[in-house]
């Protein structure tokens, strides 16, 4: 009789540690083909049939919906480039260098990916718009309070991220070339 | 003769431990492996579920514009526009077609409802501007094969599906919010059903 109730924990304590992995590894981005640069994060082989599972279970969990390998590639950073949390009551600037791609956009999201409320309603840039400081650089405001040039207003507080999308850009098919001196940088400038 | 036992059934205790402690781990990692190989198969959330919530059956259906609370599924391009074709196999190849411009760009991927790009193109793969797509599956690329004149050959981009439910997305880049109504009617310009 005590032989059968310890299998029975054993299965239980299994399958609950068994899920708790599981839901560590979704929640944690976990995935084999995940490229760090710097606070960026992409999975390039997200939307393939090679995706790994975990990237797979990740993608069909959130709902969101990769690009295509001939559409783009697309990069979150949920950090800033020192690898503190994206805070709204901080002011940062996002400036450097962008990988070459046909076109490309730039956006602050909630963590998890919807749209945050600004006065300005602005969500993004694209790179057809934006305005460059130099032949190769260009600087974008994040704050709550008004800017001149490339500014994304912020809502008061809350966390945010910062999603960059390279569209038809020769990194689709050679992933490796990204690094974190060829993205921008994300840094923070002040806090109130 | 009492140590000894003693002895005996500490080493007992302690191989039956390992024996529960790896029969943990064993359960706790099949769990693990089944349920992320499980997931794109039962998440009730994913993009597939997100459509289906919205859009209707084999036509297409311009997604809202995005903004704060309209959001069909997470992490969008504010800069999109985006349109949906929800498709389903069951009734016979599925037909799209429509109009894109050069220097414009307008993208074009094919998801099955498990989450899986089977195919994926931009306006630079048209045909002089025009884009006619038929997704078929195996049964349907082998009747559409057969009624192939060889003289006239089929101008159409035949992809095969690896499901029989999927969704296409279309987007349609604005380059300035200036541009959102050209963007829209360049998504307008396609349609999307089953091919008679």
């Amino acid at each position: 009789m005590f032989a059968v109730f310890r299998a029975i924990f054993v299965v239980l304590v299994g399958i609950a540690l068994g899920l708790w992995a599981t839901y560590l590894s979704v929640e944690s981005g976990l995935g084999f083909d995940k490229i760090s640069a710097g606070p960026w994060v992409a999975y390039p082989k997200s939307g393939t049939p090679d995706a790994d599972p975990y990237v797979r279970a990740n993608i069909s969990r959130s709902g969101q919906i990769p690009l295509g390998v001939a559409e783009g590639i697309s990069l979150i950073a949920q950090t800033d480039s020192a690898g503190g949390e994206l805070l709204a009551n901080c002011a940062y600037v996002v400036r450097g260098l962008v990988p070459q791609a046909r076109f490309w956009t730039i956006g602050v999201v909630k963590p998890k990916g919807q749209f945050m409320e600004n006065a300005a309603h602005r969500y993004g840039f694209t790179s057809e718009e934006i305005l460059w400081d130099d032949r190769d650089h260009f600087e974008i405001q994040v704050s709550s309070t008004a800017r001149s040039k490339n500014w994304l207003a912020m809502p008061q507080s809350g966390r945010f991220a910062v999603m960059m999308r390279l569209y038809e850009t020769s990194l689709s098919t050679n992933r490796k070339s990204i690094t974190e001196q060829s993205m921008p940088m994300i840094d923070k400038v002040s806090c109130r | 003769m009492k140590k000894q036992t003693t002895r005996s059934g500490f080493f007992n205790f302690s191989i039956a431990g390992f024996v529960w402690l790896g029969s943990i781990v064993l359960i706790a990692g099949i769990v693990h492996i089944v349920s992320i190989l499980m997931m794109p198969r039962v998440a009730s959330k994913n993009a597939y579920a997100r459509i289906a919530a919205v859009a209707p059956v084999n036509q297409i259906y311009a997604l809202p514009m995005p903004v704060p609370g309209t959001e069909v599924v997470p992490f969008e391009d504010a800069s999109m526009e985006m349109a949906v074709c929800r498709w389903s196999l069951d009734q016979g190849p599925i037909r799209l077609r429509g109009n894109v411009s050069a220097e414009r760009l307008t993208l074009l991927s094919f998801h099955s409802r498990q989450g899986q790009i089977f195919y994926s193109l931009s306006d630079r793969s048209s045909t002089r501007g025009r884009i006619d797509v038929l997704l078929v599956n195996q049964a349907q690329l082998e009747a559409a094969e057969a009624n192939d004149n060889e003289d006239d050959p089929a101008q159409e981009l035949r992809i095969l599906a690896p499901a029989t439910e999927g969704f296409i997305l279309l987007q349609a880049l604005a380059e300035r919010p200036a541009d959102r109504p050209e963007a829209q009617r360049r998504l307008q310009s396609f349609t999307c059903g089953t091919a008679r």
